[in-house]
């Protein structure tokens, strides 16, 4: 490593340091936000509460109600309800966050046209409505089930069975929850998408300085020294990776401390954390290769960094976006560094498993770097 | 065996071949330099030396190639013809150790803000590869040079701008160069700033610093330098000491005689006048240019007598680069 890259390093890192709003952009900005977004989002652990009226009254609605009711899972829990209204009220009121209502006469209507199920939501409780929609839809196929099998026994010329014949066959409800381990606490996942956001918005001014430095002399200055256009780039390139793995770093340890984020095992959110960086700094510099001035370097880096953080999901998680975005955020690095974060979070994880996405962004690293490092030399050099 | 033949003995009355003075080494030698950008030459056949010792003035209007030929003699813009010489080491060869030879001060201040001029200066003279004690000793040196000791660890953004512009040049002092190279240094600069600058570049002169000097100031490449190259449109149009240029150019002083009575007559004896070489009626003066002022003024004074003139002012002009540069261009040397 040249000596002039690591004098030039150096000074940069100074430079940062005494430098309050990069501090407050790479490292205060994304743990306070995290921060926030933890207290407003709570615990990970999804829990609620679905109400269960019992309109019909029949063997096979009661033993339904009765098998939820018998249902004990972390987090959820179902609860007998006497009335539609009743449970109308409950769900408004946010007492209940759900509701599934079995409508009298349902046992009775198997023999025609089944009657539906109801299932009673509240837009504030999104998740819940979405499990009760689910356990009334197990239900329901299984109900339609035991009236094929009733068919059939017909068709084979023997006696339909009565409703209080099938509800007699127990058709155990059962409600498992069962984690995939797939579930990261937000302070855990908003703290390093916030990181690499405010990342993004740093290497702007990283590219706007090396373009002023050429405007005002500062390069010539150096390369009329004993060093070269590649010991500045590199010295450059250094600090950039260097300013930014300690952010992250920096953030990784405010929020295990004070928010109490698990990130994963170490050794994966270290390999993470270096090849995002990579990443980065590769596109800092291809930032700085292309802009043709110091605002259109701000602007490209801004717009990049909104652009691969949305489809990364650094505001919101892919799994909640639209089904296109989980094929867009592999092109974003922010994205392959969270996929990366949760995977670590997965039950039996191992650092192995992000391999893919630390080569990924390793791959970012290396083509961005590639670019800046043919094309920067003359944008450096040029008149 | 025969004796050799005797070389013959120089006598009085056959003096001995003169020797030739040895030629001042060359600390900058460029020659052929030319430079275009697309289907623009910037620069076109430049060439001149700079001598050990010496400051040398390129003297040219903006836009003239100032600039781009100052890149080539450093060597942060390859020439697309010609070669520079810095030190004796060949730019195009042994880029690394002409560049040793130089200390650039760029026309903007090449600095950072957000550091002390100490800190500034350790900086670049690490870059210049100075370590330790010595680099602490230069860089108090410098700053000694340049008048900034007792703000040296203030930051450079709280510094006036004479003041970052005189940190500016100590930032090219740091390792010693043998040529300063200072590309239009007074840009933008209050007068008093400017004058502490000129004066500084004057002292490294006297210290026997060679010096490069860009300007589009005719003042300043007339105080300061030994030798001006004039400059223009990628072009060296013509280069020597000031007296030699003016000579060269028949430019010659003026004498502006202001009075009443028959200015015509005036005019025709003034003519006849060995060594002046023209007149000019102006309304109510009549303007006179000859090769030496000194010698004509009396010549003049008595024509006037003679025709009954009444000189009411006489003003001697010597003529100075402007008017060299305008005699060779056609144009002024500034806007």
């Amino acid at each position: 490593m040249s000596t002039p890259a690591l004098v030039i390093a150096g000074t940069e890192l100074r430079r940062a340091l005494r430098d309050r709003s990069l501090i407050i952009t790479v490292v205060v900005g994304p743990i306070v936000l995290a921060a926030i977004i933890s207290l407003a989002l709570g615990s990970s652990s999804f829990e609620a509460t679905i109400g269960v009226v019992d309109d019909d009254g029949s063997p096979l609605s009661s033993a339904f109600a009765a098998g939820l009711a018998g249902v004990d899972e972390d987090g959820l829990a179902f609860e007998a309800i006497d009335s539609v209204g009743a449970a109308r009220r409950q769900v408004a009121d946010g007492d209940v966050d759900a509701a599934i209502v079995v409508p009298s006469g349902f046992a009775a209507s198997l023999a025609g046209t089944p009657a539906p199920l109801d299932v009673l939501t509240s837009s504030d409780a999104v998740i819940a409505g979405e499990v009760a929609q689910s356990v009334a839809g197990g239900f329901a196929a299984r109900v339609d089930a035991g009236r094929l099998a009733a068919a059939a026994t017909v068709l084979r010329g023997a006696d339909a069975p009565s409703v209080d014949e099938l509800a007699a066959i127990e058709l155990p409800v059962t409600v498992d929850q069962r984690g995939t381990g797939d579930s990261v606490s937000p302070a855990a996942y908003f703290a390093p998408a916030m990181g690499l956001l405010f990342l993004f918005f740093a290497i702007g001014g990283i590219a706007r300085s090396l373009l002023r430095e050429r405007r005002t002399g500062v390069l010539d200055r150096m390369r009329v020294a004993p060093v070269t256009t590649t010991d500045i780039l590199v010295g450059k390139a250094i600090f950039t990776f260097t300013a930014g793995l300690l952010g992250l770093l920096v953030i990784w340890a405010a929020t295990h401390v004070a928010l109490g984020a698990d990130w994963g095992a170490p050794l994966g959110v270290v390999a993470l954390i270096v090849a995002a960086t990579l990443a980065i700094t590769g596109i800092a510099g291809l930032i700085a290769a292309v802009a043709p001035t110091e605002q259109a370097a701000d602007g490209l880096a801004t717009g990049l960094a909104l652009l691969f953080a949305l489809v990364g999901g650094s505001f919101v998680p892919v799994e909640d976006l639209p089904d296109v975005f989980g094929a867009l955020s592999l092109f974003s690095p922010n994205g392959l560094a969270l996929r990366g974060f949760t995977e670590l979070n997965s039950a039996d994880a191992s650092p192995v498993d992000v391999l893919p996405d630390v080569l990924a962004l390793l791959a970012w690293a290396v083509v961005a770097g590639a670019v800046a490092a043919r094309r920067l030399p003359h944008r450096l050099e040029a008149r | 065996m025969t004796a050799p033949a005797e070389t013959p003995a120089a006598t009085e009355d056959v003096p001995a071949p003169a020797v030739p003075p040895a030629a001042p080494a060359a600390v900058v030698a460029c020659r052929g330099l030319v430079k275009a950008f697309g289907a623009r030459t910037a620069v076109d056949g430049v060439g001149f030396s700079i001598a050990r010792g010496e400051t040398y003035g390129l003297l040219g209007p903006n836009g003239a190639g100032k600039t781009t030929t100052i890149s080539m003699v450093c060597g942060l813009l390859a020439p697309d013809a010609g070669e520079v010489t810095v030190a004796g080491h060949p730019m195009a060869g042994a880029a690394l150790a002409a560049k040793a030879a130089i200390g650039l001060v760029p026309q903007d201040v090449a600095l950072y803000d957000d550091l002390t001029a100490r800190e500034n200066l350790r900086f670049f003279g690490k870059l210049q590869l100075l370590r330790g004690g010595s680099l602490g000793t230069r860089v108090d040196a410098v700053l000694d040079v340049v008048g900034l000791a007792d703000r040296a660890d203030d930051l450079l953004g709280t510094y006036s701008g004479g003041m970052k512009r005189r940190a500016n040049i100590a930032a090219g002092l740091l390792h010693e160069p043998q040529l300063l190279v200072l590309d239009e240094p007074t840009v933008g600069v209050d007068p008093q700033s400017r004058n502490a600058i000129l004066e500084s570049v004057e002292a490294l002169g006297a210290e026997g610093l060679s010096v490069l000097y860009t300007t589009h100031y005719m003042e300043e490449a007339e105080r300061l330098c030994d030798r001006v190259g004039i400059i223009d449109e990628g072009r060296l149009v013509a280069e020597g000491t000031r007296r030699e240029l003016i000579t060269r150019v028949g430019a010659g002083d003026r004498i502006d005689v202001t009075g009443t009575g028959d200015l015509d007559a005036f005019t025709a004896r003034v003519d006849a006048l060995d060594g002046v070489l023209g007149t000019e009626a102006r309304a109510g003066a009549v303007a006179i240019r000859v090769h030496d002022a000194p010698a004509a003024l009396a010549p003049v004074v008595h024509a006037a007598e003679d025709t009954g003139v009444s000189v009411t002012g006489i003003e001697v002009v010597e003529p100075d680069l402007e008017d060299v540069f305008l005699h060779l261009t056609g144009k002024a040397l500034r806007d």
